[in-house]
């Protein structure tokens, strides 16, 4: 199966990258709920699969989403990876910056770079905006 | 609403491995809970209540024994059943309630229903959780989100998931603890009326001593992992079979003795102590010359000014007055013993006054004492 040049082998180094973490991130978060939450799922009737994700992931979500959002934010602005593993054919937007830059073409350089910037803060926002209501105490 | 069952526990063992050792928090503890009663384990903290509870519900795996809950049984270590908790009939209420902070008040009551051993219709769901939420009265906040709720709210709300899908075993541990006296004060009284009303079998631990006496038909006293002793409320207080229970349930003045013989009254026995000689019933069968200890409640000793008349008088004098609202509570010597009196708030006996304390023979009971 080839894997240089396509998509997954860009997926496969994202994921690698920053998977410690996120781990760390979801292993905190795990910690914090308090186990009597999923026993009162099992009492409850729901079996360990039900529990899991009935009660666990929803209640996970928050620390799910803030730890999506961080990955994403850096990941976007990744620099190493798209420079060896993006070809022509799995262009990424930091390459096209890159590519243009490197022409000397400023301007389109700089629009892209704004395109790029107001993706981040549109997706920040809304995920601030989710996390918020999900967290209201 | 709920049907009736029995709740049988032979023989159960648990022991913790912890960093330290091996703890046995329950050393061989058997009952029955009959359908419709309500049954409490009443312990201090580490006794191994708590750990009996959560092998019912299947939430710690035993290390020997058999618990059988209606007609299902859900454990026995000889025949090497282990139920996993969803799949046994019960309904549990936690100390801290356990409610979940992403689901409604409705969903959260509703969640044995959709998720749980039995699934139904939706519409049933829906009588089914709205019926179980005007029990604990809660039926205005159904679509309220669960984080605000007050903590008295929570514990209706739990109490309700709890009795939504009808189990045949209810389990509570120590819910009232987590709230204010006043309104624990209103919850037990509540909690005992609706678990009547339902006629839910119902195993209840708890460390509180009025919890225990004022909702129970039957009280075990748990200390170190084993049952001390178990009766009905009242026979638990007032006729206690062993000193620790005599002491640990309420305040007891012991005095040592040795008993002597069958006593002139009718039924009564004579203790031989070092105030004097002692008459009082003969509870536990002792034999003459057994050591005994002479038990008799604060609020069963009478104090006066006067020598009054009757059996068991001795003269003391009063060492401190503790007013307390509703009692008044003396500290007086007699001999070289202290006793503790209880006695109304409005007598007028004041601190260093010479008294006559009278244990009248039928509030007076005997324990077993070891000899020294």
């Amino acid at each position: 199966m080839r894997l240089y040049g396509t998509l997954l082998i860009l997926i496969l180094a994202f994921v690698t990258r920053y998977l410690a973490f996120t781990t760390r991130l979801m292993h905190a978060a795990q910690l914090q709920i308090d186990k009597i939450l999923e026993e009162a799922a099992l009492v409850a009737g729901a079996g360990r699969l039900g529990t899991f994700v009935k009660i666990t992931l929803r209640v996970l979500m928050p620390a799910l989403l803030n730890g999506w959002l961080w990955v994403v934010a850096h990941a976007v602005r990744d620099f190493a990876i798209r420079l060896f593993l993006a070809t022509s054919s799995t262009l990424l937007l930091a390459n096209l910056i890159w590519g243009q830059w490197e022409l000397g073409s400023m301007p389109m350089a700089s629009a892209y770079m704004v395109v790029l910037i107001a993706l981040v803060i549109v997706l920040v926002c809304v995920g601030r905006g989710r996390l918020g209501s999900g967290q209201e105490q | 609403m709920t049907k009736h069952g029995r709740l049988v526990v032979e023989d159960l063992h648990m022991t913790y491995k912890t960093a330290a050792g091996v703890v046995q928090a329950v050393r061989g503890v058997s009952f029955t809970v009959q359908p419709g009663e309500f049954y409490t384990l009443l312990g201090a903290s580490g006794c191994g209540k708590t750990t009996i509870l959560r092998c019912i519900a299947g939430l710690e795996a035993p290390e020997r024994g058999r618990i059988v809950i209606g007609d299902q049984v859900v454990y026995a270590s000889t025949e090497r059943i282990v139920e996993p908790p969803h799949r046994r009939d019960i309904g549990m209420v936690f100390q801290s309630y356990a409610i979940w902070p992403h689901l409604s008040v409705f969903d959260n009551v509703a969640f044995p229903l959709v998720s749980g051993r039995r699934r139904f219709a939706r519409q049933q769901v829906r009588e089914k959780t709205l019926r179980a939420l005007s029990l604990v009265h809660l039926e205005a906040l159904a679509e309220r989100p669960a984080p605000f709720l007050s903590g008295g709210q929570q514990q209706r709300v739990a109490l309700a998931r709890a009795l939504v899908a009808e189990p045949t075993v209810l389990l509570l541990d120590e819910p009232l603890s987590n709230l204010d006296a006043k309104l624990r004060a209103e919850m037990r009284l509540e909690l005992k009326n609706l678990v009547k009303s339902l006629g839910v079998t119902t195993l209840y631990v708890t460390h509180d001593q009025m919890e225990a006496l004022t909702m129970s038909d039957s009280v075990a006293v748990m200390h170190d992992g084993v049952f001390v002793e178990e009766a009905t409320p009242k026979d638990l207080y007032l006729r206690p079979h062993s000193a620790f229970t005599a002491t640990f349930l309420g305040e007891t003045n012991l005095i040592a003795g040795k008993v002597v013989g069958r006593a002139a009254s009718d039924g009564l026995w004579c203790v031989d102590t070092r105030h004097g000689p002692v008459v009082c019933p003969r509870g536990d069968a002792p034999e003459a010359q057994d050591s005994v200890w002479v038990a008799c409640r604060p609020e069963g000793v009478l104090v006066s000014a006067a020598r009054p008349q009757g059996e068991n008088i001795f003269p003391g004098r009063i060492m401190a007055v503790v007013f307390a609202g509703d009692q008044v509570t003396y500290r007086i010597l007699i001999g070289e013993q202290m006793i503790h009196v209880k006695s109304d708030p409005f007598s007028s006996l004041q601190d260093g006054d010479a008294v006559f304390v009278q244990l009248p023979p039928e509030r007076c009971f005997l324990l077993r004492r070891a000899d020294q």
